[in-house]
């Protein structure tokens, strides 16, 4: 189990973090990875009250958040107490319940109980009359409760984390995390996953990150943002800025690369860079536009939108090559091409009918046909990793709205509502979720949207024009 | 500014040595009487030690003559020093006018940008509907004149930029940024200028003239705008 939090780290801290004095110890020290570091010393609590863990993932039945019937989970999450040999930072009491709140919240399955100050036993650890009133939680409406407990001391600090099934009056889940005061944040994520992975079998987001662009007149930088940003724990990550216009960045399906499209030489050329801001590689340079789409399923290909030919048309190049393989040839304006999850077919926005409408077409350009009809204007399609399913952003009255539609063309859904222009949906691995931008009174921002249950949270907000979010792969 | 500063420093160090020089005349007359004011302090003990006294005349004339000389160097000094005062002013008199005219010539190429910017230059911008790209009949006789005036000015290339209003999508407004100056560098080059003298550039919807998000302005951004370049 620990061993796969440690292999992540999408977590990225400056490097003065590990070798500043903060206090850890020189073990700790030398690891360059903030999961190692804080997990350090994670275990699986020993069991309150004597009841087994439930062990037995096979045998545990899930929540289906899937199901158009799912009804959120509702936890309430206890205070915190200060554990023997706590000094300072009494703080913490309040703040871990807190960002364990923001962090379930963001998933859009969990119903939040006002917990805060409830005088309810909630098991204060390392305490004689430790105990749960599973009754009072119930009776508050908690179906799960999630208490715990720290220990500061000379920078040091250790928390203890349990959920507890109320209804069946049990600890199902408890961890124990060490490690700096500045890597709290990381435990309140490193249990959001747990509980997640424990009640719904799902394996969430945090351990992705998403793409942007931030526009000041044509002045851009591209970010990546991580989900930690909500609790406090992270700032974005720069990956370069640049004073001519950036667009479009696309992720490599291992994780390791970001395209997009740059007007650094003067037009609109492609370009691959390191999500850490390195090895920045002019790949592709045509007379007229030169537009990056999706990256194939297996990495090998990256499809374009060129106008070398005179008119826009989607082409999918061999990377290792630079072969280019020309897959439209019509009189419209065709841009935005994708992969199915599976490479076999491609979905890309035609103005063929005079409009821009979301087509499908064979991976070798034919057979295309038309998949939306209702709408005068909808680009921008992401396939769902699921394959079901294609996202796409639509003109629906005044603004821009997200929907999705069936790769048959069936069962067309309007995702948001609201003001505003909802722009650029991109899917997060596991096809729950929708990462997208909404632009209304000046600002801009990045919402997530869960794709069952609808809610949205905002992940980033700016006066800065944001555009394009792309959800990165799991970041190893 | 650092020149200033040094400048500043350079006269600081002259006038304190020529008050250093005045002051050390300025005392002599108490100290190396008769000794026709080049030796310093010896000068008394000598007189104490038996040296011939000179006459209160010559002393007078002696005094007249050193307070003459005393007062032609401090005269000196103040010339030179009232020179440097002329010379720093004259020098910051003319980097002052520099600087206004460098000031003025980047407001007149500002002005002439923002000129361009709003489709005031020899070209003037051409207009679009909402997600199209073919050319109404007012571009058309816009872009005859343009034709005219590019035939008579075969020393400027042109560049054709697709512009698209701040509605839709990033991607898609690109393209279609694209085929408006493509359609606009096609009907050009049918009234016969040559498409080695243009270029198209699309910046999408991330150039608008006008973000104010009304249909006025929209109709603004709906754009092709023309830069004419002298050629190369």
């Amino acid at each position: 189990m620990s061993g796969a939090l440690i292999s992540s780290n999408w977590i990225k801290v400056p490097e003065s973090r590990y070798t500043g004095g903060s206090g850890m110890e020189k073990e700790n020290k030398r690891k360059r990875r903030p999961w190692a570091a804080i997990l350090l010393v994670c275990c699986t609590l020993a069991l309150w009250g004597g009841a087994p863990v439930l062990r037995d993932a096979g045998a545990r039945v899930y929540i289906d958040i899937d199901s158009p019937a799912f009804q959120k989970i509702p936890v309430a999450v206890a205070d915190f107490a200060p554990m023997q040999g706590n000094s300072g930072h009494e703080e913490l009491s309040s703040w871990f319940p807190g960002a364990l709140n923001k962090s379930l919240d963001l998933t859009g399955y969990f119903t939040l109980l006002d917990a805060h100050g409830s005088s309810l036993k909630a098991n204060p650890p390392a305490s004689k009359e430790g105990g749960v009133d599973f009754a009072g939680w119930s009776n508050l409406g908690a179906e799960y409760l999630i208490s715990g407990g720290f220990a500061h001391h000379g920078g040091k600090l250790s928390a203890e984390f349990r959920l507890f099934d109320v209804v069946q009056g049990r600890q199902v889940l408890g961890k124990q995390y060490s490690g700096g005061f500045e890597d709290r944040g990381e435990m309140v994520l490193s249990f959001t996953r747990e509980v997640l992975r424990l009640l719904t079998g799902a394996e969430g987001f945090f351990d992705t990150r998403v793409a942007f662009v931030a526009r000041q007149g044509q002045s851009s930088t591209l970010y990546t943002a991580g989900f930690g940003a909500v609790l406090g724990a992270q700032e974005l990550t720069r990956v370069m800025n640049s004073p001519a216009l950036i667009l479009s960045p696309r992720w490599s399906p291992d994780g390791r690369y970001l395209c997009f499209a740059s007007y650094r030489d003067g037009q609109p050329d492609v370009f691959v860079i390191s999500p850490s801001g390195f090895g920045l590689k002019k790949i592709v340079g045509f007379k007229g536009l030169n537009l990056p789409g999706a990256w194939s399923p297996d990495g090998r290909r990256l499809l374009l939108t060129l106008s070398k030919d005179g008119n826009e048309e989607i082409y999918a190049m061999e990377i290792g090559s630079g072969q280019l393989q020309r897959l439209t040839s019509n009189f419209g304006i065709d841009v935005s091409p994708v992969w199915s999850p599976d490479g076999r077919k491609i979905a890309f926005v035609s103005s063929l009918s005079g409009s821009p409408q979301i087509y499908v077409m064979n991976a070798d350009g034919g057979d295309a046909r038309r998949l939306t009809y209702s709408g005068s204007y909808n680009t921008s399609p992401a396939w769902s990793p699921k394959g079901d399913k294609i996202a796409y952003e639509g003109r629906s009255g005044s603004g821009y709205h997200i929907f999705s539609v069936d790769e048959d063309g069936g069962n067309v859904r309007q995702l948001t509502s609201g003001a505003g222009d909802h722009e650029s949906p991109s899917w997060s691995p596991d096809g729950r979720f929708l990462v997208f931008t909404i632009r209304s009174g000046g600002r801009s921002r990045i919402n997530i949207l869960n794709v069952n249950t609808l809610d949205t949270r905002t992940i980033y907000e700016s006066a800065d024009r944001i555009l394009s979010p792309a959800w990165s792969p799991r970041l190893k | 500014m650092m020149k200033t500063s040094r400048v500043l420093g350079i006269l600081i160090c002259v006038l304190f040595l020529t008050l250093v020089f005045t002051a050390g005349c300025a005392k002599k007359p108490t100290l190396g009487e008769g000794t026709g004011g080049a030796q310093p302090a010896g000068g008394q003990i000598e007189g104490a030690t038996g040296m011939a006294a000179p006459t209160p005349e010559e002393l007078a004339a002696m005094n007249k003559a050193r307070a003459l000389k005393e007062q032609t160097l401090r005269e000196q000094a103040e010339r030179e020093r009232q020179a440097k005062e002329r010379a720093e002013k004259e020098r910051l008199e003319r980097e002052k006018a520099e600087r206004e005219r460098l000031e003025k010539q980047r407001a007149a190429a500002e002005a002439e940008g923002a000129a361009q910017a709003r489709g005031e230059g020899p070209l003037a911008d051409i207009h679009f509907e909402f997600d199209q790209f073919s050319l109404n009949s007012e571009a058309r006789g816009l872009l005859r004149k343009h034709a005219a005036w590019l035939s008579a000015h075969p020393g400027y290339d042109l560049t054709i930029e697709g512009h698209c209003d701040d509605r839709g999508t990033t991607e898609y407004n690109l393209a279609l940024g694209e085929r408006r100056a493509a359609e606009t560098l096609k009907f050009l080059a049918a009234l016969g200028i040559d498409t080695a003298r243009m270029k198209t550039i699309s910046y999408g919807e991330e150039m608008p003239l006008d973000a104010s998000g009304t249909e006025a302005a929209w109709a603004k951004n709906r754009r092709v705008h023309f830069v004419v370049n002298p050629k190369k």
